[in-house]
C-alpha cells in the first residue's frame, strides 16, 4: 500500500512499517497517503545578481537556485509586487533577502522594511539577514541590519534609525511606533524600494483588515516622501494567496507557487482513536493516543514534534509522555508562548542538534522558526485550519529524506469529517483567507491614526476607498471635533494619540476585567473577556473555567467592567440560556432553490441572555434553571440564511420526520390543565410565585414530542405547574432537537472550514418559524463581528458546497442517533435527531 | 439614507461625545483688541506677532534683568557644546505651546515664544498661528531668527520642543533650521543643581521656590491649554487665548531668569540679593569638580565651608572634594587640614589618605599607623557588603603591617646610630 523510499533502514520507515503490521496500531489509521520523492528543480543564478552576493551564496553553501526562487526573483526584477506560497521549508526568505542585498549593493542607501508576526520569527530572520551582512562587507562597523520593536532598548533605537537598512519589524510596531512618528524615519522611508510582508496568510478576518488600513496609512505616507516599493510577499498554502495578497495591498500581483525544492517521500495518516461507547460516540482520550504514539516514536529514536491546541494541552501531554517513558525524560521538553526566550532558543537548537527526540509544542513553534526539519510531525487535534494542518504537517521532512505526519482526530465534528476526508489537506486546499478592510469600525480608527500621520486635503485617497466615502468619514470626524477643517486641509486636533487606543488584534476595545480577591481582599487580575462575551460567560453564578482552575462569578459589575470570582470546587458547569431575536434590514441577494430559498444580507442580532444552566459534570444531569436579568446586547453585522419552502416541509412531515409542528395536546387538555394547577396549588412549582389573574402553564416534564401516545405523555406525572417566566426557561432547556437544529450544528461547524475562519468569527441560529422570514423555518449563519469580514457573503456562494460537506459527515457518523461528532450529543430527553437531519439535508442538497 | 454616524451607532460604536457648538456669539472680541500684535507676512503666507519689550533692570522675581545675560558659566558645564559658537549675543530663549504632550506627527506648536536680549532690554515675540495653514509662514520666520543666532535656551527642549518642531518643518517639507545651534537645556542643570533640596523641578516649581514668582492670575494652566485652542479654532473667540500667551510669556521670561539666577550664582555674584541657599552652591561646585573646574570648585566650596548655615551633613563631602583638588595641586597643607576635618565625621577614605599622605609625603609612620588604624575602625564599624568590607580590611592590613615593619626597622636604626 505503501511506497516505500529508497533509504528503508531511516527511522522513519521503520516506524511506520511497525505500525503497518500491528494491528492494534493499524486498524485505527483510517487514511494513509503519500507525496511521492521530488528532485529539486535547480536553476542559475540570473545574470543581473551581483558576483559578491553568488560569491556569498557559494560560500554558504548554495551553489544555485530552486526554480521558484529564480521565478520570484525574475518577477522582482520586472518591478512587480509578488506572493510565493510555496510549501514549509522551501527557502522563501531567500526570495527577499536576495533582492534587498543586490540593491543595497548597487545603492547603498537604499532600505528595505521587513514584517513578520511573531517576534521570534523576526530574530530567527535576523540572523540570516546578519549572516549575509558579515559576508557582504566584512569590515563593517556599522550595522545595516537591525530589528524595530518593543524588546529595543531606547538607548540603541536612534542608531536603529541613523543606520539600518533592513528593518526588521511586525505591523504592531508600524501602527503604534513607526507611522505617527514618521518624520524621524524619514531617510528609511525616503529610500525605501522594498517591503516584505512574512506569513501573509496570518492576516485574515479582523487581524488582516487592521493589517490592510496599516498597509494603506504606510503606502499615505511613502507617497508623501515619493517613495515607491515593491512589496514582496510570502504565505503558507492556502485557497486564496494571490487574493488575500492583493486585498492586502489594493495593487496587483503575481502569484509564485510552483515548488522547485526537493521533497522526499512524505506520509500523512490520520488515526482516528478507538470508539470505547458507541451509544454515545465517545472515543479514546486524545492526549492517550497521542502518548502511545510518541512513545512508539521515541523507541525508534524517530524525532518528532507534536503539536497541541492549547498550552495546557502541551504540558499534560508532556506530562503523559513522561510517565509512560521515563527513561528518555531528558529527552523530551515543551514549546510554547509564555517560556523565557533563552529557554525557547535552548530547545530550538536542541532540535537542531538533535539531542531532544520530542518537542509538545504549540502554534509558537508552527511558523517558520528555523529548527532544521524533523522526521514526524503529531498534530493532536485537527488545528483548526487547512492551513495550519499543512504547515505543522511541513514541520517534518528534510530535504529528500522520509517523513511523515499523523492527524489525531479528536470527537469534534470537524475532525471526524476530516478523517474520512484526507484529500481535504492533502488536495488544493480549498479556504479562502478573506478580509474586509473598509468594514467602517476598523476604518474609522484607521481614518484617526492616519489624520494624526499627516492631514488629509479633500480629494485625497486612502487605498481604495471611494472618495466620497472617505470625506463621508473625514467630515463625520470633524463633527466629533477631533478633526478640524482648516485651510482645505482636515488637521488632526485633539490632545489623543489614535494609534494607542487602538488594537490590531479587534474591532471593539470593551474589555471586562476578570479578579479574584484572596483572603486579605486584595484584588488580582487573572484574565479579560470582552463585554460581549462576559454577558454570557461570566455572568453573576457562572463557573468560568482557565488555566485548569473552576471559578465562580459573585459578580458582573458592567460599569466598572469587572467581574469578581472566587476559586470554586463546584461538581457542575453553568450554560447560558439565551434569547437570540433576529431582523433582516436589507437582502443583498437572494437565489430560489427547489426546497429553499438562500439569502444574503444585512442583520441586526439582538441577543439577551435570560438565565442559565447548571449542569452536573459526571452525567450532564441539569440540576437548577435560573433566571438572570443581563441587558441585551445589539450586533449589526451580514448573514446567510436559507428559509426551507412549503415543499420541503411537506415533504419532511410525509415522512415524519417533521417536529417543528406546534403541538396538538389532545381534546382533554383544557380539564388536565386545570387539575394539575389545582393539584399544585396555583403555584408556580419552581419559584413558588402564586397565580394572579392569568392562569399559570402546565409543563411537560419530558417533552411532549418525544412521546408517541398524548394519554403517556399528559400522565400527571409528566405535568407540572409553572409560571410563565419559568415556564420559558424550562421550555428552552429541553427543546427538543429538530431535523433543522441538528442541520444547523453540523453546518456550523463545518462552515468554518470553507471560509477559513476562526469558529468564533461565525455564528449560527436555527428557527422553526422564523419571525425574519414570514415565520417559515429557517437557518442562518452569521458574521459576529459588528459590519462582519465577508464570510457570510462567501458561505452564500459556498451553500450547496456546504449543504454536501454536511450531509456527507452526518451520513458516514458511525453514532446510532447523533453525537458530538455530527448532530450535536443526544439530549437527555434520548432523541437525537440524527435520521432527520439527514433527511432534511438530503432534500435540501438534491439527493433525494 | 442613513448617516454614517447612525450606521457606526447601530453597530456598537460608543458615540463620540459631539463637540459643543458654541453659541453663535455676536460681536467677538477681535484677536489685536485682547492681545497686542500685527500680522506678519512672508513668502509662505502670514502669521499673528505678538511682541513685548522689558526695559533693563526689569525685575522678575528676584533677578533683574540688566546687563548682557552670561552663558559661559554654563556653557563650561554643558557636554557637546561647540566653543566656536558660543557668542552670547546670539543667545535666545525658546517655548512652545502645543495641541498635546505625547508628541508624534499630529502634535503641533501653534505658539512660539522667542526671548532675546536688545540694547534696550529684554524682548519676548510670540509668534501665533490663527490656523494651521499658517504654520509654513510661521516657520520660515522661526528658521530665518534661528540664522541670526547661536545658543539656544529651553526647558527641556531636547526632549520636547525641538523634535516637535524638527517633525512639522519635516512635514512642511522644509529644512530644519537647529543644526548649527548649541542647546543650553536647563532641566538638566536645574535636576543636578536642585536635586538636594527640591522633590520636584519643574519651572513652575523653581519659579516659586527659587525665583520667587508668584504667578500671574490671567495665566492659564498647562493642562487646560490644548482644549482652548481647539476652541479658538472652532468659535473664533480669542478670549481664553490671551491667558494661553500670559503663560507663554512667563515661561520665557523665568526661563532667562533661572539662566541669569544660575550664571551670577556659579561665579558668586548677587548672591544676598538671592539669599542664597547654600546647597545650591554647593551643588553647582560639584557640577564644576565634576567636569575638572577646581578653582571654580574651590571658590564655591570654600565659600560653603566659610559659613555656619551650611547644612552639617554636606560638609564631610565638600572637605573630601577640596581635599582632592588641593592634592592635585600639592597643597599638603591644606589637604590635611581638610582630611581632617572629614576624618571627624568617620569618612574612611579621609583617614586612608592621611595614612597616605603621612607614609609617603611626611614618612611619619606613626602617624600614618595611626590613621591606618582609626581607617580599620570606622570600616569595621561600618554598615557595608561583606565582601567589600573584607576587602577592604585586608588592604589596610597589608598597609598597618608595611608601616609596623617601618617603624621597626626606623627604631633599629635609631638603636644602631
Amino acid at each position: 500500500m505503501r511506497q516505500i523510499s529508497t533509504h528503508d533502514d531511516e527511522p522513519v520507515e521503520r516506524i511506520l512499517g511497525q505500525w503497518e503490521h500491528d494491528p492494534d496500531r493499524f486498524s485505527n489509521i483510517v487514511s494513509w497517503s503519500q507525496t511521492p520523492q521530488a528532485p529539486p528543480q535547480f536553476r542559475a543564478f540570473p545574470p543581473w545578481l551581483s558576483a559578491r552576493l553568488i560569491q556569498s551564496l557559494n560560500d554558504q553553501g548554495i551553489r544555485s537556485l530552486y526554480s521558484h526562487q529564480a521565478e520570484a526573483l525574475e518577477r522582482i526584477a520586472a518591478g512587480c509586487n509578488v506572493v510565493i506560497s510555496t510549501g514549509t521549508a522551501s527557502g522563501k526568505s531567500l526570495c527577499y533577502s536576495l533582492p534587498i542585498w543586490n540593491r543595497i549593493l548597487s545603492e547603498p542607501n537604499s532600505s528595505a522594511l521587513c514584517f513578520f508576526p511573531t517576534k521570534a520569527l523576526t530574530y530567527d530572520q535576523f540572523n540570516s539577514f546578519k549572516q549575509f551582512e558579515v559576508e557582504l562587507f566584512p569590515n563593517s562597523t556599522s550595522s545595516r541590519v537591525a530589528v524595530y520593536d518593543g524588546d529595543t532598548p531606547a538607548s540603541q533605537r536612534s542608531a536603529v534609525r541613523e543606520q539600518a537598512r533592513i528593518l526588521l519589524t511586525n505591523p504592531d510596531m508600524l501602527h503604534l511606533g513607526i507611522l505617527p512618528h514618521h518624520t524621524i524615519w524619514e531617510r528609511l522611508l525616503r529610500n525605501l524600494r522594498f517591503v516584505v510582508i512574512d506569513e501573509v496568510h496570518t492576516y485574515r478576518g479582523v487581524f488582516g483588515s487592521h493589517i490592510a488600513n496599516v498597509i494603506r496609512r504606510l503606502n499615505r505616507i511613502l507617497d508623501f516622501y515619493g517613495a515607491h516599493p515593491q512589496y514582496i510577499l510570502t504565505s503558507a498554502t492556502i485557497g486564496n494567496p494571490k487574493e488575500l495578497a492583493g486585498n492586502l495591498l489594493e495593487a496587483p500581483v503575481e502569484w509564485i507557487h510552483a515548488d522547485g525544492s526537493p521533497k522526499g517521500v512524505k506520509n500523512f495518516l490520520i488515526y482516528n482513536p478507538p470508539i470505547v461507547n458507541q451509544e454515545l460516540g465517545i472515543r479514546q482520550g486524545l492526549l492517550d493516543t497521542a502518548s502511545q504514539l510518541t512513545g512508539d516514536l521515541m523507541e525508534r529514536k524517530v524525532q518528532t514534534l507534536a503539536f497541541c491546541r492549547t498550552r495546557k494541552g502541551v504540558e499534560l501531554l508532556l506530562r503523559r509522555s513522561i510517565e509512560r517513558m521515563p527513561g528518555y525524560k531528558a529527552r523530551m521538553r515543551a514549546y510554547r508562548s509564555g517560556y523565557l526566550k533563552a529557554e525557547r532558543r535552548e530547545i530550538e537548537s536542541g532540535l537542531k542538534r538533535g539531542d531532544i527526540l520530542l518537542a509538545a509544542a504549540t502554534n509558537a513553534l508552527e511558523l517558520g522558526i528555523d529548527i532544521g526539519g524533523v522526521d514526524a510531525a503529531v498534530l493532536v487535534g485537527y488545528p483548526g485550519s487547512i492551513a495550519s494542518t499543512t504547515q505543522r504537517a511541513g514541520r517534518a521532512g528534510r530535504k529528500s529524506k522520509s517523513s511523515f505526519a499523523v492527524l489525531i482526530a479528536s470527537s469534534a465534528p470537524l475532525d471526524q469529517y476530516l478523517a474520512r476526508h484526507p484529500e481535504f489537506i492533502l488536495d488544493k486546499s480549498p479556504e479562502q483567507a478573506l478580509i474586509n478592510p473598509d468594514n467602517p469600525l476598523i476604518l474609522l480608527q484607521h481614518l484617526q491614526c492616519a489624520a494624526f500621520e499627516l492631514p488629509f486635503t479633500p480629494g485625497d485617497s486612502f487605498g481604495k476607498l471611494p472618495a466620497a466615502t472617505l470625506e463621508e468619514y473625514l467630515n463625520y470626524l470633524a463633527e466629533a471635533g477631533v478633526l478640524q477643517y482648516k485651510a482645505n486641509r482636515f488637521y488632526w486636533m485633539s490632545r489623543d494619540y489614535p494609534a494607542n487606543v487602538i488594537s490590531l488584534r479587534s474591532s471593539n476595545a470593551r474589555e471586562i476585567l476578570l479578579q479574584i480577591a484572596d483572603e486579605d481582599g486584595n484584588l488580582t487580575t487573572i484574565g479579560e473577556v470582552d463585554y460581549q462575551s462576559s454577558l454570557w460567560m461570566t455572568h453573576p453564578g457562572a463557573i468560568y473555567l482557565q488555566g485548569g482552575e473552576t471559578y465562580y462569578v459573585e459578580n458582573l459589575d458592567l460599569e466598572k467592567n469587572i467581574a469578581t470570582l472566587s476559586r470554586s470546587m463546584a461538581d457542575y458547569t453553568t450554560e447560558p440560556i439565551s434569547n437570540v431575536e433576529i431582523e433582516v434590514l436589507q437582502i443583498m441577494r437572494s437565489q430560489e432553490l427547489p426546497m429553499c430559498t438562500i439569502h444574503y444580507g444585512e442583520i441586526n442580532v439582538t441577543t439577551q441572555v435570560t438565565g442559565f444552566k447548571k449542569i452536573k459534570w459526571d452525567n450532564q444531569e441539569i440540576l437548577d434553571i435560573q433566571p438572570l436579568d443581563m441587558p441585551s446586547t445589539t450586533l449589526r453585522t451580514f448573514g446567510y440564511w436559507m428559509v426551507l419552502n412549503e415543499a420541503c416541509v411537506a415533504k419532511m412531515r410525509e415522512e415524519g420526520m417533521w417536529k417543528s409542528d406546534p403541538n396538538d395536546y389532545g381534546p382533554q387538555w383544557n380539564q388536565i390543565r386545570s387539575a394539575i394547577r389545582l393539584r399544585d396549588g396555583f403555584r408556580c412549582q419552581n419559584c413558588g410565585k402564586l397565580e394572579s389573574g392569568k392562569a399559570f402553564h402546565v409543563h411537560h416534564k419530558l417533552p411532549f414530542k418525544a412521546f408517541t401516545s398524548a394519554v403517556i405523555a399528559n400522565a400527571p406525572s409528566n405535568l407540572i405547574t409553572l409560571c410563565p417566566e419559568c415556564h420559558m426557561l424550562a421550555e428552552s432547556a429541553v427543546r427538543i432537537r429538530s431535523a433543522i437544529s441538528g442541520v444547523r450544528y453540523a453546518m456550523a461547524n463545518l462552515a468554518p472550514l470553507l471560509v477559513m475562519s476562526d469558529s468564533e468569527d461565525l455564528e449560527s441560529n436555527a428557527d422553526g418559524a422564523a419571525p425574519y422570514a414570514d415565520n417559515q423555518p429557517a437557518i442562518m449563519i452569521f458574521d459576529t463581528i459588528p459590519a462582519g469580514i465577508g464570510l457570510s457573503d462567501s458561505l452564500y456562494n459556498k451553500h450547496q458546497e456546504l449543504l454536501e460537506k454536511c450531509l456527507e459527515l452526518i451520513s458516514f457518523c458511525s453514532c446510532s442517533d447523533g453525537c458530538p461528532s455530527c448532530v450535536g450529543p443526544i439530549s437527555q430527553d434520548g432523541s437525537g435527531g440524527k435520521m432527520e437531519a439527514k433527511r432534511l439535508l438530503e432534500l435540501l442538497a438534491g439527493k433525494g | 439614507m442613513e448617516s454614517l454616524s447612525d450606521k457606526l451607532k447601530s453597530l456598537g460604536m460608543v458615540p463620540a461625545k459631539k463637540v459643543q457648538a458654541p453659541p453663535p456669539r455676536r460681536g467677538l472680541p477681535s484677536l489685536e483688541s485682547l492681545i497686542p500684535g500685527n500680522e506678519l507676512s512672508n513668502s509662505l503666507g502670514s502669521f499673528y506677532l505678538s511682541r513685548s519689550e522689558y526695559p533693563l533692570g526689569y525685575q522678575h522675581g528676584i533677578v533683574s534683568f540688566s546687563e548682557i545675560i552670561s552663558t559661559s558659566e554654563i556653557t563650561a558645564v554643558t557636554r557637546n557644546v561647540d566653543h566656536t559658537n558660543i557668542n552670547p549675543n546670539g543667545l535666545f530663549f525658546l517655548d512652545t505651546e502645543t495641541t498635546g504632550l505625547s508628541g508624534g506627527t499630529g502634535t503641533l506648536a501653534f505658539l512660539v515664544g522667542l526671548g532675546y536680549q536688545t540694547e534696550s532690554g529684554f524682548r519676548v515675540d510670540q509668534y501665533l498661528i490663527r490656523d494651521p495653514g499658517e504654520e509654513p509662514s510661521m516657520l520660515l520666520e522661526l528658521a530665518n531668527f534661528t540664522e541670526r543666532s547661536s545658543i539656544i535656551s529651553t526647558f527641556n527642549g531636547k526632549a520636547f520642543d525641538i523634535p516637535l518642531l524638527n517633525a512639522r518643518y519635516t512635514i512642511n517639507r522644509m529644512q530644519v533650521p537647529f543644526g548649527h545651534l548649541n542647546h543650553l537645556d536647563l532641566l538638566h542643570l536645574a535636576r543636578r543643581i536642585w536635586k538636594n533640596r527640591l522633590a520636584s523641578r519643574s519651572l513652575q516649581d523653581l519659579e516659586r521656590e527659587i525665583l520667587n514668582i508668584p504667578r500671574d492670575e490671567n495665566e492659564v494652566p498647562s493642562w487646560m491649554i490644548p482644549e482652548i485652542y481647539f476652541d479658538y479654532l472652532r468659535t473664533g473667540d480669542p478670549t481664553q487665548l490671551a491667558g494661553v500667551m500670559v503663560h507663554n510669556r512667563m515661561d520665557i521670561l523665568s526661563l532667562a531668569a533661572l539662566m541669569i539666577y544660575i550664571a551670577d550664582a556659579m561665579r558668586q555674584i548677587n548672591l544676598d540679593q538671592y539669599s542664597m541657599n547654600l546647597t545650591d552652591l554647593y551643588s553647582m561646585g560639584v557640577i564644576y569638580d565634576d567636569v575638572g573646574m577646581s578653582s571654580e570648585a574651590e571658590k564655591l566650596f570654600t565659600a560653603c565651608l566659610g559659613d555656619n548655615a551650611m547644612d552639617t551633613s554636606f560638609l564631610p563631602e565638600i572637605c573630601m572634594r577640596l581635599g582632592m583638588i588641593y592634592k592635585k595641586r600639592e597643597d599638603w597643607a591644606a589637604a590635611v587640614e581638610v582630611w581632617e576635618k572629614a576624618a571627624r565625621f568617620n569618612r574612611i577614605d579621609a583617614a586612608t589618605e592621611l595614612a597616605k599622605y603621612y607614609e609617603h609625603h611626611a614618612a611619619n609612620y606613626a602617624a600614618a599607623s595611626r590613621w591606618t588604624q582609626q581607617a580599620r575602625e570606622s570600616v569595621a564599624n561600618s554598615i557595608m557588603l561583606r565582601y567589600k568590607k573584607n576587602k577592604m580590611l585586608k588592604e589596610l592590613d597589608i598597609r598597618s603591617h608595611r608601616l609596623q615593619q617601618l617603624i621597626e626597622k626606623m627604631g633599629n636604626r635609631e638603636q644602631n646610630e
